[in-house]
């Protein structure tokens, strides 16, 4: 539908920094896909952030080779020279629209990044990379770029209170696209996809669009005669899953994923304790109804004894099967995604592999009531008191976005409200 | 929970059909997935996959539009 009514609006594909994954070896799974995938896109310009130096330079310069867009920033440095480590700026001209009022037009891109005085990146050789203040680094290199350019946009990858100080510096910035990412700013009070930012300030339009690739930042510009923005008409569109896939990058997509699992699954089952005979001196495992000081996971079948009726509901429910759903997509070796869908997963006695804690897949009795052991040798009431608000801890919008609690908890409901037997 | 697919993927049809590049049906209200050919794909009987994308905003053809993504993190998809 949008194809018809503009067939013929150029598009500029630009990412705000930070997009590089974890420094693991899954990380950089992740990360070489997502090259990959902003090649096939078309991507044209990135701000370099702390994400993407994390690896240290070396790696990064390997996978700048890779990238078919180009890295700017103009707030990480040379701490000997304090010149920047990328180009603090590019221009990119691209063609307007047939019938717009200007032909084409410079767009002047700089990359703004938070200033962390802890990071120092120290690259062979003994140089080392800093950041220094982005209001400084605007101040400076802004006025450079505005003769080159007609339009000037920051890509920005900072806490959103000081991205909104930047004008107050650089006045000639015409947008100011970004994410926020500051450490521990990602929770779920202050993610800029619940309250994605729209706000002018004197010439400049901040924009920040959400985190993780779960929202596109859209900015439609409409250009005078002297190409300078006229209008602009901005949205944050959702990639939820009513969009269809794209078959080529479906395909590389599912690899990355596989690969990732696959890796996973390598280094869980090497250290399962099912992988080979414990050498000599290792500490032994405890044997199953050792004493334990604190409670142990015991499996739902343990439950089912007394409470049989619990038991049949929960059998019944997707909570029985919610492993099959991890092993069906690929992600039953994601540490990320194994704590919702199986017993106790990094805790005490908890789930390990599918081989060493079979019972110990699913979400089961103890996912909500706790560890079980305790209670199966001493029973007593009042055990594993819990409240369907727990419920969100594993149903989020990202990972249940169908989640209506009206509709999920008759579910899996195996209680009495008068005569609570939780 | 139903499986999701990777987010990037998502973005190269948005971002087309931000361009204009042909990916949604011309004119179309809902995507409609075509029919595979006989003898491929779905057994017979299969329902037909139906995606009804969200609307994306209206209005007069932009001259230029820039579309970014922001703290990627290496996010591929969620768990399922």
């Amino acid at each position: 539908m949008f194809s018809k009514s503009y067939p013929a609006s150029p598009l500029l594909l630009v990412d705000a920094g930070d997009w590089t994954g974890d420094p693991t070896p899954q990380g950089g799974l992740q990360t070489d896909g997502l090259i990959e995938g902003m090649n096939a896109l078309g991507y044209k310009v990135s701000n370099l952030s702390l994400r993407e130096l994390a690896q240290g330079y070396d790696l990064f310069q390997a996978r700048r080779k890779k990238a078919q867009f180009e890295f700017v920033s103009a707030n990480l440095v040379w701490q000997d020279t304090g010149e920047p480590v990328v180009s603090p700026t590019t221009i990119v001209k691209t063609s307007l629209r047939d019938g717009a009022r200007s032909k084409d037009v410079r767009i002047g891109f700089i990359g703004l990044t938070r200033h962390d005085p802890a990071f120092l990146k120290e690259v062979p050789g003994g140089r080392r990379i800093v950041t220094i203040d982005p209001l400084a680094a605007a101040e400076k290199w802004v006025p450079i770029l505005k003769p080159k350019a007609d339009v000037i946009v920051a890509l920005v990858s900072m806490d959103l209170d000081k991205a909104r100080q930047v004008p107050k510096k650089a006045r000639d910035i015409d947008l100011i696209l970004g994410g926020d990412g500051a450490p521990g700013r990602t929770a779920m009070q202050t993610r800029t996809d619940d309250f994605p930012e729209d706000t002018q300030m004197g010439r400049t339009r901040l924009m920040y669009a959400g985190d993780q690739g779960k929202f596109l930042g859209e900015v439609r510009l409409f250009f005078d005669g002297d190409r300078k923005i006229a209008s602009t008409q901005r949205s944050v569109v959702g990639l939820s899953r009513e969009w269809p896939d794209e078959e080529k990058l479906a395909a590389l997509m599912e690899s990355v994923k596989v690969a990732i699992n696959e890796y996973n699954k390598a280094q869980t089952m090497a250290q399962s304790p099912f992988a080979a005979p414990a050498p000599a001196g290792a500490p032994a495992i405890p044997p199953a109804g050792a004493p334990a000081a604190e409670p142990t996971y015991v499996g739902s079948e343990r439950c089912a004894g007394c409470h049989d009726q619990a038991f049949a509901v929960w059998a019944k429910s997707g909570h029985a099967r919610a492993f099959q759903t991890l092993v069906a997509n690929q992600q039953d070796f994601n540490p990320k995604c194994i704590g919702c869908h199986a017993i106790g997963y990094q805790k005490r006695s908890g789930y390990v592999d599918p081989k060493a804690t079979p019972t110990l897949i699913n979400v089961g009795c103890e996912s909500c009531h706790g560890p079980g052991s305790r209670h199966l040798d001493q029973p007593e009431k009042g055990f594993g008191r819990t409240d369907t608000a727990f419920c969100v801890s594993c149903h989020t919008r990202e990972n249940s976005p169908d989640f209506v609690p009206a509709e999920y908890i008759p579910k899996v409901r195996h209680w009495d409200d008068q005569h609570t037997r939780r | 929970m139903k499986p999701r697919t990777p987010l990037l993927v998502k973005a190269l049809v948005a971002a087309t059909a931000l361009a204009g590049g042909g990916i949604w049906l011309a004119g179309a209200e809902q995507n409609v997935t075509p029919a595979p050919p006989a003898g491929a794909g779905a057994p017979a009987g299969a329902p037909a996959t139906i995606v009804t994308p969200p609307p994306l905003p209206q209005g007069p053809a932009p001259d230029l539009a820039i579309v970014f993504t922001a703290q990627v993190v290496g996010y591929i998809e969620p768990c399922g």
